[in-house]
């Protein structure tokens, strides 16, 4: 997850990058394993209702060898599509790039125990998913794990149970040009990635995550760049964070650099589009927040317009409760000339909020900073950084304080927002 | 005198064992059972049935997040399995037909000690 912490908590923060060798030694990733690149002759399955070999996406996925393209041509497919194992490694499976709306896959009737995931990809590297509507699945909408790489784009996810598109211990991967919409919890997800000697990025781009419990969720996600993307009208935007929860804590060497991050201040408890779960553990982020880092090594938050956050624009705390001791702190991260309020015309509640915790965490070039926390300013360093930072305990007690309050929005500060062409605020969902 | 009714007694079905082994042992019979998923654990944790009996995992409201079960040590000839990763509302049923130890986990939250044991006995 996470939509749950287990406590919760905001915070801000930041650092900046050392070079990899820094990091120690880690060992290779256990799984997922390399898989060798097919080399063909390579065929193209064609998936239709009507008048084509394949009626299903299955069935031609089922059929389908290594490298070979699933061609699915518009229509509502009402399935789960399962692409396990290496002999279905390469696979594209295309539906429609130029508008994914026409090939939908649809889990909302048909069993009675209900479907779990549009499209399930689980150790067949370098997979291509592109040009699908995912929309009304139990579980995720897209979802790949244990692969070394993979390229989901032009995908649609909506109104799914759990996260819209989501890759789990997987290394390597891009997910772009693509939308996340009204998922119970992440639009977009990357947990779990196994820690790396010589790391392979993943790379999120252009792409728009909107009216979900959280934008995007990164727990224990590492080598990660998120750009040139939207993030707006969730719940929270960005939570990067450490949790005990997987394995591979904590969130490590992420960028997230020239994003729009606005209006996260979705009170799904108040109405929502999904019946909101109350899990059994933890208590849920804070509602009104841009970025959050909770927990993290090496992160930068760069060059980001941020703006319309009621509660915090960029805040980073630190994992308290995490069992893992050493990776709780927040370790040189930084958070570095963005811009925040948008010329002062769509101001955040507070724009960073740090507790200071940690080391070599620094703050340098950021516009518009109206209001932070701790008010004085002394949790900021100012780039380059390095040394233990100013440790407040009481901006940290605020902080994570925020996270009980049981209307979600006692402490936000409210601002007007400026009007934006063909978007509209979020905050109570009305049918 | 009630030490000695026990101790004859006790000759009695001793002398009685040889013309018991030939006898074919008594089965218990088949039982089904409801184990939750929800975050982050299987409830119970412990299991133990009688042969043959039927399992029914079953994603509580309280699955709020993704979980699976996956069988990662089970006695000889019987065939692991893995779930798909499911939330709440989804079940998952299975009958097992070896005696012996089973040990899952779900992939997800095997660090969170998301795992449990079913005995399977005679």
């Amino acid at each position: 997850m996470k939509r749950y912490a287990r406590i919760a908590g905001l915070a801000l923060v930041a650092a900046l990058a050392v070079p990899a060798a820094a990091f120690g030694q880690y060992p290779p990733p256990s799984k997922p394993t390399p898989q060798k690149a097919p080399k063909g002759p390579f065929h193209t399955l064609q998936v239709c209702k009507d008048g084509c070999r394949y009626k299903t996406i299955q069935a031609a996925v089922n059929k389908a060898r290594p490298g070979d393209t699933v061609k699915v041509r518009s229509g509502v497919y009402r399935e789960t599509v399962s692409i396990a194992g290496a002999s279905k490694r390469y696979i594209k499976l295309v539906g429609n790039p130029k508008d994914p709306s026409k090939v939908v896959i649809d889990g909302s009737r048909g069993k009675a125990v209900p479907r779990q995931n549009g499209v399930w990809v689980n150790g067949a590297n370098q997979v291509t998913i592109n040009g699908f509507t995912a929309r009304h699945y139990n579980g995720n909408g897209f979802y790949v794990v244990n692969v070394t790489g993979y390229k989901l784009t032009h995908l649609k996810a909506t109104l799914g149970g759990v996260y819209g598109i989501y890759a789990f211990n997987s290394i390597g991967g891009e997910m772009s040009d693509s939308e996340a919409s009204y998922n119970n919890d992440g639009g977009f997800y990357i947990g779990q990635t196994p820690p790396q000697s010589t790391p392979k990025r993943s790379l999120v781009t252009r792409v728009k995550s909107f009216g979900n419990v959280i934008g995007f969720s990164g727990t224990n996600m590492r080598y990660v760049t998120i750009t040139k993307s939207q993030w707006f009208n969730n719940g929270t935007g960005i939570v990067p964070n450490a949790l005990d929860s997987e394995k591979y804590a904590p969130p490590e060497q992420n960028v997230i650099i020239d994003n729009d991050i606005f209006w996260n201040n979705f009170n799904y408890y108040v109405g929502a589009p999904f019946k909101v779960r109350k899990s059994g553990i933890g208590v849920p982020y804070p509602v009104g927040v841009g970025v959050l880092l909770f927990g993290g090594r090496h992160n930068d938050v760069v060059n980001n317009r941020i703006y319309g956050n009621y509660l915090v624009g960029v805040g980073a705390l630190q994992q308290i409760l995490l069992k893992q001791k050493d990776a709780a702190d927040l370790i040189g991260n930084s958070v570095r000339n963005n811009q925040f309020g948008l010329n002062g015309t769509d101001l955040n509640g507070r724009d960073m909020v740090y507790d200071g915790s940690g080391s070599d965490n620094c703050f340098a070039g950021n516009a518009g900073v109206q209001a932070m926390l701790p008010t004085d300013g002394s949790a900021f360093a100012a780039c380059p950084f390095t040394g233990a930072n100013a440790y407040n305990a009481a901006a940290q007690a605020e902080a994570f304080g925020w996270a009980g309050d049981a209307t979600h929005e006692k402490f936000w500060i409210r601002h007007p927002h400026a009007p934006k062409k063909g978007y509209t605020p979020l905050e109570h969902y009305k049918k | 005198m009630r030490l000695l009714a026990i101790v004859l007694t006790g000759a009695v079905a001793f002398a009685a064992a040889p013309a018991l082994a030939g006898t074919p042992q008594i089965t218990r019979k088949p039982q089904k059972k409801k184990v939750d998923v929800a975050d982050n654990f299987y409830g119970p944790k412990k299991l133990t049935v009688n042969l043959k009996s039927r399992i029914t995992w079953d994603w509580t409201e309280e699955a709020a997040d993704v979980h699976d079960v996956k069988l990662i040590s089970a006695p000889k000839g019987f065939k692991k399995f893995q779930t798909e990763p499911a939330s709440a509302g989804y079940t998952y049923a299975k009958t097992l037909t070896k005696p012996g130890t089973y040990k899952f986990i779900c992939t997800f939250h095997e660090e969170d000690n998301m795992r449990m044991t079913i005995v399977v006995r005679h």
